[in-house]
């Protein structure tokens, strides 16, 4: 405790002390220890891809409309972010610098440091919503390294400034003991940093660079697959003598590097795409390889299975980053596309409707703005050139058994009226737009759930509960896909590692809400159209069934009337006796219904199979009729006996052993 | 054993040297850069003369429009040729994309500087956007396992090669330059290419830098052309003072030659060995060799270093149809004379230009030359106020051993 600390303790005591004494309540804002930031500068991701990610943002922030990124995969010694934004000024790259994690973004600090619009400080200086957070992406690194560089430039300026940074490791060690509080408290020390400048001639130029050295071995590991590998081939990674299941290697990788030399690759690598393809070209092959394992390896291909760590990592970079589609944005869908599309409600009592799209596409009759990206629209991220596309199409869909042949879609938004409800606890305003996306098979299955994108970005992935959506539908769950599109709120219920989220946040709430209610609405949109498809197709069957029975009963008559005058009677069951009398007089073989299929039981309410059944029965009684005239057993009948005999013969045929 | 297991799985975590500052480690000044030889106006002249130059030119015949010119080179942490050729791109208004390799040898400090040129140079739109600089040596890419040779596939095939050495393209050290440059040859440069391309090598010849085992080898090549060509032979009995018979058995014949006259048989050694190369397989590709530079480097007072171009070309044949159903006029193939393309080389190799004779003798060059310099090593953040007297100071020492 370093003496402000302890002054303010005793202060806080002392008043607590005081008012209750005269019987009164003390009142005192929060606050959080400086500690837990210490803690969290030492890292808080999981995934090397998270530090890229926020890299990513910050370079989208920064207005940038390309971003590359080179790797030295599989080797991985170091990675270099590059992008053409704005650039940091050296007051923004010393708010970076001193208060880690305190983005000036959002905020009026933003607009003095020059890093967000002049006017909205939620928007970049080009008009882009904010995606990132300047000091996150620190965090995020610190993950991956201990030492780095920014070299960055802002147009018009005169030089390059350079930043070298290095971060201490926190130690547990570094807490004083209680004998030594004379000694002077030791700072935590997050790291040590050296900036100089250097002259610059290019003064058009601007962007900023991010040089991540020596990558933890660890981090290494990681990003070579090397769990992955040590089970391929454990002679050359682990200790001889260790046992144990060969695995094979993921159908796609980069290869391994040797466990001993760095530049030798032990293992080549095997990639869906020709080294000569475009950037683009490249990712739309990793795209198809995945989905080309549906019917190669698996019913339900997973990323996990195809592709070792890096390639997930440029799948998993591809999905959160604002990068465009990679056919078109879901909203882009129009007729063409041969998509069932249906409008989402957002009361909890409203249902889905069919939208016709006619020639406009979804976007367009909807309303929908997502993704807004101000005056830079474009935005390209290359990753060892390999450039990143949303790996989400709806096209080509995988296809399966299943009633319901083609895929549906389910759009809608909100921009839920939070006025009634106080400022302090609605968080602010919130309005987002999203789909639900149904097919058969969904693949990859990590793309199964909801995926919330925060101005068209994301850390988190898809989530299969749906935001833990409380159903027994499980088979109908784990066939969507589905994004939501924040464009507004939402923001404060990330979580600081911005892959989770705050579950208590309204907005969070919220969103999930709609999400449950919008599901609600698919299924119950969904079962009826199972419904009607089943019904038509039962039709369509019975239909064929029918005509095929007609021509062998024609044939069968046929053969016992060799005669060429005798004509094929058709045979009709009436309900109405009236009707039986008039078409006797006109020379047509009917029957009374009721009379005949008296002993046929059945139901008043009736399934579609049911129904089909019956139908079938009934073909069956006319075609038996049809053969009793031909062999002239009617001639000498009363219609009454004629009747009986049928009656019996329904009888016999619809006998069940009940027991 | 069990502290042995725990000591390599502490190895495992730690295996990393402590986190530190590269630049600027001692001092909290940027530290001065010093100048090095590659500054002196001769290498501006080599790289505006023959790079430049011939790059230009193959760049209006290969009518770059819907691709980048495709460079790879060993830049250096100043990226000097780089940022020379990127110059020359922009007034063509063709887009650079370049592959360096840079063997890592150098200080931690010299890698923030090429970050820093990195910085520079890659921002430009005229770069190609995946232009880099690997951190490794060239010569590994003779390793189809190796990460130099997956990352120079991956940018191939290359319009230009340029070998920038300072030292001996015959090295002992494994792997060898010779390889390196069939692998990319072989698996880059000719498989599913046909446009010319250019290699240009900057190589130490001095005896005594070169590995001797290679001396044979080279022995070999050119005794073909001695047994068929009698001008050949009588033009390298010239050069070689009649020792050639003796070179293949004893290497001290080539020590007691002329510097200058090694130099010569040094570059007509490589030129016939990429010859022989070239025209070894099918489609055959004809090796031309281009105007080429000699100069000195530390004390020498002949030439001991070369600034060798090539210009190489596929050379088509057109079908021939044996059936004779084709009655059409068969087009002449190109006749390729082994024994007339290596009097060529010879012819080049005698004529090597002397830069630093050159800009003696021609001191408006030279000042052109330090110019350029200047203008070029202010872009790299040289402080180019001492230029001037530094490579004054050079080029009087220069003249001094000239004039002995």
């Amino acid at each position: 405790m370093d003496p402000t600390q302890k002054k303010e303790i005793n202060e806080l005591a002392k008043k607590i002390a005081k008012n209750a004494d005269a019987g009164k309540i003390t009142t005192e804002e929060l606050s959080t220890s400086t500690l837990v930031f210490k803690r969290i500068t030492d890292g808080i991701y999981r995934q090397p891809s998270s530090a890229l990610r926020e890299l990513i943002s910050n370079a989208y922030d920064a207005d940038a409309t390309r971003v590359v990124i080179e790797t030295d995969a599989p080797r991985f010694d170091k990675i270099t972010i590059r992008d053409d934004g704005i650039g940091l000024t050296d007051e923004a790259l010393c708010w970076m610098i001193k208060y880690i994690g305190e983005s000036p973004k959002r905020g009026w600090d933003g607009v003095k440091l020059g890093v967000v619009k002049k006017d909205d400080p939620k928007l970049s200086p080009g008009g882009r919503k904010l995606i990132g957070k300047i000091g996150i992406g620190l965090f995020a690194v610190s993950q991956l390294t201990k030492q780095f560089q920014i070299i960055t430039k802002t147009r018009d300026s005169n030089h390059r400034t350079i930043a070298d940074i290095v971060l201490a490791t926190h130690s547990e060690d570094d807490i004083d003991k209680p004998e030594d509080k004379k000694k002077k408290k030791r700072p935590f020390k997050t790291g040590t940093v050296r900036i100089w400048r250097v002259p610059a001639y290019d003064k058009s130029a601007h962007g900023t660079e991010v040089i991540l050295r020596n990558l933890l071995p660890r981090v290494r590991q990681e990003l070579s697959s090397r769990e992955i590998w040590v089970l391929c081939d454990p002679e050359q990674f682990i200790l001889k003598g260790e046992e144990g299941e060969l695995r094979k290697p993921p159908r796609y990788h980069i290869g391994c590097i040797h466990k001993d030399i760095q530049d030798r690759i032990q293992q080549p690598p095997k990639l869906p795409w020709d080294i000569k393809d475009s950037p683009k070209k490249k990712f739309e092959k990793l795209v198809q390889a995945v989905m080309n394992e549906y019917g190669l390896s698996k019913t339900n291909p997973s990323l996990e299975e195809t592709l070792d760590n890096y390639l997930k990592l440029l799948w998993t970079l591809s999905l959160q980053v604002p990068v465009d589609y990679l056919e078109k944005h879901p909203f882009e869908i129009t007729k063409h596309d041969d998509i069932m599309t249906f409008k989402l409600g957002n009361d909890k009592k409203s249902q889905a409707k069919e939208m016709v799209l006619g020639s406009k596409s979804i976007r367009q009759i909807m309303k929908l703005t997502s993704p807004e990206r101000g005056r830079t629209q474009k935005f390209r991220v290359v990753v060892d050139g390999v450039e990143l596309l949303r790996p989400i199409s709806f096209s080509n869909m995988p296809i399966t058994s299943h009633a319901i042949s083609y895929p549906l879609l389910f759009v809608g938004k909100d921009r839920p009226s939070l006025d009634n409800i106080p400022e302090d606890i609605r968080g602010g305003r919130l309005a987002f737009e999203g789909y639900l996306f149904w097919n058969s098979k969904i693949v990859p299955k990590e793309h199964i759930g909801v995926l919330v994108r925060i101005n068209d970005a994301s850390g988190t992935l898809f989530d299969e509960t749906f935001m833990k959506y409380p159903t027994s539908e499980q088979t109908r769950l784990r066939q969507i896909t589905a994004e939501i599109f924040i464009t507004e709120g939402l923001d404060a219920a990330l979580n600081i590692d911005r892959e989770s989220f705050n579950f208590a946040h309204p907005h969070y709430q919220y969103v999930s809400a709609w999400v449950h209610n919008s599901l609600r609405q698919f299924a119950t949109k969904h079962k009826s159209i199972g419904k009607e498809v089943r019904e038509s197709k039962q039709q369509k069957e019975w239909i064929h069934t029918m005509d095929a029975f007609e021509r062998f009963v024609r044939k069968r008559l046929q053969e016992i009337r060799a005669d060429s005058d005798f004509e094929t009677m058709s045979v009709d069951f009436i309900k109405e006796p009236l009707d039986i009398q008039q078409k006797r007089k006109a020379g047509k073989l009917v029957f009374d219904y009721n009379q005949v299929f008296a002993e046929y039981v059945h139901g008043r309410r009736k399934t579609a199979k049911q129904l089909s059944e019956q139908a079938q029965f009934e073909a069956k009684v006319k075609a038996i009729a049809r053969i009793l005239d031909a062999f002239e057993l009617f001639d000498n009948m009363t219609y009454e006996r004629q009747q009986s005999l049928l009656s019996e013969i329904v009888a016999i045929l619809s006998f069940e052993d009940k027991k | 054993m069990a502290r042995e297991y725990e000591k390599n799985l502490h190895n495992e975590i730690y295996n990393l040297p402590p986190p530190e500052h590269v630049f600027p480690r001692k001092s909290r000044t940027i530290p001065k850069k010093t100048w090095k030889p590659w500054h002196k106006p001769r290498k501006q002249l080599i790289r505006s003369q023959q790079w430049c130059t011939q790059i230009g030119q193959l760049i209006d015949e290969l009518d770059l429009v819907d691709r980048p010119l495709r460079y790879l080179s060993l830049p250096g942490e100043d990226l000097l040729d780089i940022r020379v050729i990127r110059r020359l791109c922009e007034r063509k208004n063709v887009q650079l994309h370049c592959l360096g390799f840079d063997d890592g040898t150098y200080s931690p400090d010299t890698e923030t500087e090429l970050n820093i040129s990195k910085n520079e140079v890659f921002q430009s739109p005229i770069i190609f956007p995946w232009s880099d600089v690997k951190k490794d040596d060239f010569a590994k890419i003779s390793d189809e396992n190796s990460q130099a040779y997956k990352e120079a596939k991956q940018h191939g095939p290359y319009d230009v090669i340029n070998l920038d050495l300072c030292g001996s393209f015959s090295r002992t050290q494994e792997p060898s330059y010779y390889n390196a440059l069939k692998k990319i040859i072989d698996d880059i440069q000719i498989r599913g290419r046909s446009q010319p391309w250019l290699f240009f090598l900057t190589t130490r010849a001095e005896i005594v830098e070169m590995n001797t085992d290679d001396l044979p080898h080279y022995w070999i090549n050119l005794q073909n052309n001695v047994r068929r060509c009698d001008t050949f032979k009588a033009r390298l009995d010239h050069l070689l003072d009649h020792r050639f018979d003796h070179i293949n058995r004893n290497v001290q014949e080539l020590q007691n030659l002329e510097q200058t006259k090694f130099g010569i048989f040094f570059a007509l050694c490589i030129a016939k060995w990429l010859l022989q190369l070239m025209l070894s397989g099918s489609p055959i590709w004809k090796t031309e060799m281009l105007d080429s530079y000699c100069y000195r480097v530390d004390s020498a007072t002949s030439p001991n270093m070369l600034s060798l171009s090539f210009r190489l070309r596929q050379v088509t044949e057109s079908r021939r149809d044996l059936t004779g159903l084709a009655d059409a006029q068969t087009t002449q193939n190109e006749q390729v004379d082994e024994s007339a393309l290596a009097i060529e080389a010879l012819t080049k190799t005698e004529s090597l230009v002397d830069i630093d004779k050159l800009l003696d003798e021609n001191p408006a060059l030279h000042n052109e030359m330090v110019k350029e310099s200047e203008k070029l090593l202010d872009s790299a953040r040289y402080p180019i106020k001492d230029y001037p007297s530094w490579a004054d100071k050079k080029q009087k020492s220069l003249i001094r051993r000239l004039r002995k």
